[in-house]
C-alpha cells in the first residue's frame, strides 16, 4: 500500500518535473549520448537538477526512505522491494529482504550496517553487479529489471562507476592505462582518452603517475588510481565499497577529500558503504541496514 | 567493431608484455616441444622411411630391376641385354646378377643366408657396396674364390644378430658355403656394412663362382640386373624407356622390388597418422590444461573488467590473441630448434636404429600442417575457458561468491 502511494507520488513529481523549465539543458547532453533506451525521462530529470536540488542535508544526517517520496526529488535510482537470497550450501541465506531505497542525484550516501547486514549485496544490486530474486532498479528512469545481462554491462560502461574495497586495478596496464580502458572500450580516440585520464589523474593528485604500475603505488595512490578509473567517463554514479577498508586513516581522508570534493564540485552522485563512522560524516545521509531490512 | 577488437588487442599486449614473465615463458615452452613432439616422432618416421628408400637404391637393387620373364629361371644373354640397357641416356650402369642362397660354415657355427654373384667393376657402378667394406677389400674382377660378408654374417662390427651369425669371422679367414648341394671354400676378401640389417644380411662372390655352383657356366645367365639411373629421373619413366626398347624381361622400379620394406613403409605411414591423431590430441589437453589454469588465475580480473563494461567477447578476445601469441612464438621456437638444431644435427651424427642409421627428415609441408593444427588446437583451447569464465556471474568472479 505504502509502495503504491510512493510510485503515485514519484510519478507526480515526474510530470512536475516535466513542466520544469529547461535552463540547465547542457548538463544533460552527455546523458544523451549515452543513448539509454530511457533517455527522455534521464534528460527531463537532468533538466531540474539544479532548480529542485535540495539543500544538501548536513553530513551524517539519516534520512528514512520514505522522506524522499517529496514534491520536487529528483531521483537518480530507485530501489524498489529487493529481495536477494544465496544459496549457502542447501541452505538458502535471505540477505536482502524487501528493501526499498531512493537516492537522489547529487547525493553522497552511506550505506552502514553491521556485518552480515547486506550492505555489499544492496550496492551491488543498486550497481547492477548483481540481479535480485526480486524487485527492481530504476536507475536514471531505467528500470534495469529489463536488462539483458549485455545491456547492463553497456550500461555500466557508460553511466556506473566502481570503487572497490581492494582497489581492483589491472595489475598489468599503468595506472593512466587502467583509468582509460572504459574510455577506449566506449570507442574514444586515442587523444580524447589520454586527454581525459590525464585530466582525472590530475584531479586526484596523481598527475605525475601516469605510467607507473599499480605494483609500484602504494594503496593510496591505486585507490584513488581507481577513483579516477571510475570517474573518467563522467559516470552518473559511483559506487564505492568500503573504499578505505584498506586504507589507513590519513589516506582514507584523502580518499573521503576526494569523493567530497567531486561531489560537491561536480554533483557527482555517490553511494559508498562503510563501517566507520567518521567515513558516514562526509556524506549527506546515511542508509542503516540491520538483518537485510533497512533500520 | 574496430575499437573492440583494439581493446582486445590492448588487453593482450600489456598482459604479454608485463604480465609474469615466467608464465609467458613456461608457455611457450610447453607449446614449442608440443611442437617439436608432433613434428619429431613424424620426421623420425620419414627419416626411417627415407633410410630404406635409400638403401635399397644405394645397396641392393639400383633404382630399377629387371628379372627374368615369368616362367623363366634365368635372364638369357644378360651381357647382351646389359648393353642395351646401358645405351639409355639416363642409365648410368648395370650389374647382372646371380642370386641363390647359401648355407655357410665356420668352425662350428653354420648359417644361412643370399649369396649374390657379380661382376664387381658393373656392380661399383649400380651400388655403393665398395665403400660399405669396413674390414678388408671388395672384390676385383679376377678374384676366384674369395668372399665379401655382410657384418651379419661375420658377426662382430656391432652385428645386431650377433648370435645367429658364424660368430666373429675376419678378413683372411675361410668359411665354407654350400650351394645346391656343393660345398667350397672361399677366403674373406672384405666385411661390409650398410647398417642396413636386410642389405649385411648377405654374402657376394664373382659371378663366376656362382655360375660354376650353380652349374651354369659360360651360358651369361643372371637372376636380375639393377639398373642405376642419373639422380633424380624417374623410376617409372625408366621403366617406359626399357619396355620401349623391347626388353621383354620384368621390369620393376626399387619401390615394386621392395616388398616388404614397401609393406613396412606403409604400416609406418599409418603409425604415424595415428601418433599423430593422439600427439594432437594430447596436444590440445595439454594446451588446454596451461591456458585454461593462466585464465582461471585472471578470474578476478575478468570479473573487473566486466563490472567496469569491458563486453564479453572483446575479454575472450584477448585470451585468444594471447593464445595465438604463445602458439606462435611456441611454434616458430620449435620449428627453428628443428630445422636449425635437431635435423641438421641428426644428420651430420646419424642415429643408429636397429633398421639402420637413421637422420631426422623435417618436411615443411607437414610442420606448417602441424603448426596450423597446433594454432587452432590453442584458440580452442582459451576460447573454451575464457568463454566459460566470462559467463560467471561477476561477484563470483571478483568475490568468488
Amino acid at each position: 500500500m505504502e509502495n503504491k502511494i510512493e510510485r503515485e507520488m514519484e510519478k507526480e513529481t515526474e510530470n512536475k518535473n516535466i513542466e520544469i523549465g529547461t535552463e540547465n539543458i547542457e548538463i544533460g547532453t552527455e546523458n544523451i549520448e549515452i543513448g539509454t533506451e530511457n533517455i527522455e525521462i534521464g534528460t527531463e530529470n537532468i533538466e531540474t537538477e539544479n532548480k529542485n536540488m535540495p539543500d544538501k542535508k548536513e553530513a551524517g544526517t539519516e534520512i528514512v526512505v520514505k522522506a524522499l517520496n517529496e514534491k520536487n526529488v529528483d531521483t537518480i535510482i530507485e530501489g524498489i522491494d529487493i529481495v536477494r537470497t544465496f544459496l549457502m550450501g542447501e541452505v538458502e541465506v535471505r540477505v536482502l529482504r524487501g528493501i526499498s531505497v531512493k537516492i537522489r542525484r547529487g547525493e553522497f550516501v552511506a550505506i552502514m550496517g553491521p556485518s552480515g547486514s547486506g550492505k555489499t549485496t544492496l550496492l551491488n544490486q543498486l550497481g547492477l553487479l548483481d540481479t535480485p530474486n526480486s524487485g527492481k532498479v530504476i536507475i536514471n528512469g531505467a528500470d534495469t529489471s529489463l536488462m539483458f545481462d549485455r545491456e547492463k554491462g553497456r550500461f555500466r560502461l557508460h553511466n556506473l562507476g566502481y570503487v572497490f574495497q581492494d582497489y581492483a586495478l589491472l595489475p598489468e596496464l599503468t595506472a593512466s592505462e587502467n583509468v582509460y580502458i572504459s574510455l577506449m572500450m566506449q570507442g574514444k580516440s586515442k587523444a580524447e582518452y589520454e586527454s581525459a585520464a590525464a585530466e582525472i589523474m590530475e584531479a586526484v593528485g596523481l598527475g605525475d603517475r601516469l605510467s607507473q604500475l599499480p605494483s609500484k603505488m602504494s594503496g593510496g595512490q591505486q585507490q584513488r588510481v581507481s577513483i579516477a578509473r571510475a570517474l573518467a567517463h563522467n559516470p552518473i554514479i559511483l559506487f564505492a565499497d568500503e573504499p578505505c577498508a584498506n586504507l589507513d586513516s590519513k589516506n582514507s581522508k584523502e580518499v573521503l577529500d576526494l569523493f567530497k570534493k567531486f561531489n560537491k564540485e561536480l554533483g557527482q552522485t555517490i553511494v559508498m558503504v562503510t563501517h566507520e563512522d567518521w567515513h558516514a560524516e562526509y556524506t549527506d545521509r546515511v542508509i542503516r541496514l540491520k538483518d537485510g531490512m533497512l533500520e | 567493431m574496430l575499437e573492440k577488437a583494439k581493446v582486445s588487442f590492448f588487453l593482450a599486449s600489456r598482459t604479454i608484455t608485463r604480465g609474469n614473465k615466467g608464465i609467458t615463458i613456461f608457455t611457450v615452452i610447453v607449446l614449442a616441444l608440443i611442437f617439436v613432439q608432433l613434428v619429431l616422432f613424424s620426421s623420425m618416421l620419414a627419416g626411417v622411411t627415407l633410410k630404406f628408400n635409400d638403401l635399397m637404391v644405394d645397396f641392393q637393387t639400383g633404382n630399377v630391376v629387371v628379372e627374368p620373364r615369368e616362367e623363366e629361371r634365368y635372364i638369357e644373354d644378360a651381357s647382351a641385354l646389359q648393353k642395351k640397357i646401358e645405351s639409355l641416356p639416363q642409365v648410368v650402369g648395370t650389374s647382372a646378377r646371380l642370386k641363390t642362397s647359401g648355407n655357410f660354415h665356420y668352425k662350428e657355427k653354420e648359417m644361412g643366408a643370399t649369396v649374390y654373384g657379380i661382376d664387381p667393376e658393373d656392380e661399383n657402378f649400380v651400388t655403393d657396396l665398395e665403400d660399405a667394406v669396413i674390414s678388408g677389400e671388395f672384390l676385383s674382377r679376377p678374384d676366384r674364390g674369395e668372399v665379401i660378408l655382410g657384418r651379419e654374417v661375420s658377426g662382430g662390427f656391432g652385428a645386431l644378430m650377433e648370435s645367429k651369425s658364424l660368430g666373429g669371422v675376419e678378413v683372411g679367414d675361410t668359411v665354407e658355403i654350400t650351394i645346391s648341394g656343393k660345398t667350397r671354400e672361399f677366403r674373406v676378401k672384405g666385411i661390409y656394412t650398410t647398417r642396413y640389417f636386410m642389405v649385411d644380411a648377405g654374402a657376394y662372390i664373382s659371378r663366376a663362382d656362382l655360375e660354376e655352383m650353380l652349374g651354369v657356366q659360360d651360358r651369361d645367365f643372371a637372376q636380375e640386373i639393377a639398373v642405376k639411373t642419373i639422380a633424380g629421373t624417374d623410376e617409372y619413366e625408366t621403366r617406359t624407356a626399357l619396355l620401349s626398347l623391347g626388353i621383354r624381361e620384368n621390369i620393376r622400379t626399387w619401390r615394386e622390388f621392395a616388398g616388404i620394406l614397401g609393406l613396412i613403409e606403409s604400416t609406418l605411414g599409418m603409425i604415424r597418422d595415428i601418433m599423430n591423431v593422439i600427439g594432437l590430441l594430447i596436444a590440445f589437453v595439454i594446451i588446454f590444461v596451461v591456458i585454461y589454469v593462466n585464465i582461471v588465475n585472471k578470474k578476478r580480473q575478468i570479473g573487473v573488467q566486466k563490472a567496469i563494461g569491458i563486453e564479453q567477447n572483446v575479454i575472450i578476445a584477448s585470451f585468444v590473441l594471447q593464445a595465438m601469441f604463445y602458439a606462435g612464438i611456441g611454434v616458430i621456437l620449435g620449428f627453428v630448434f628443428m630445422r636449425f638444431g635437431l635435423a641438421p644435427y641428426t644428420a651430420a651424427h646419424p642415429v643408429d636404429i636397429p633398421l639402420g642409421s637413421m637422420s631426422l627428415k623435417l618436411d615443411d609441408v607437414e610442420a606448417i600442417n602441424r603448426a596450423v593444427l597446433l594454432f587452432l588446437a590453442s584458440i580452442i583451447g582459451s576460447v573454451i575457458p575464457a568463454y566459460t569464465l566470462t559467463q560467471k556471474d561477476l561477484l563470483e568472479l571478483i568475490w568468488g561468491k
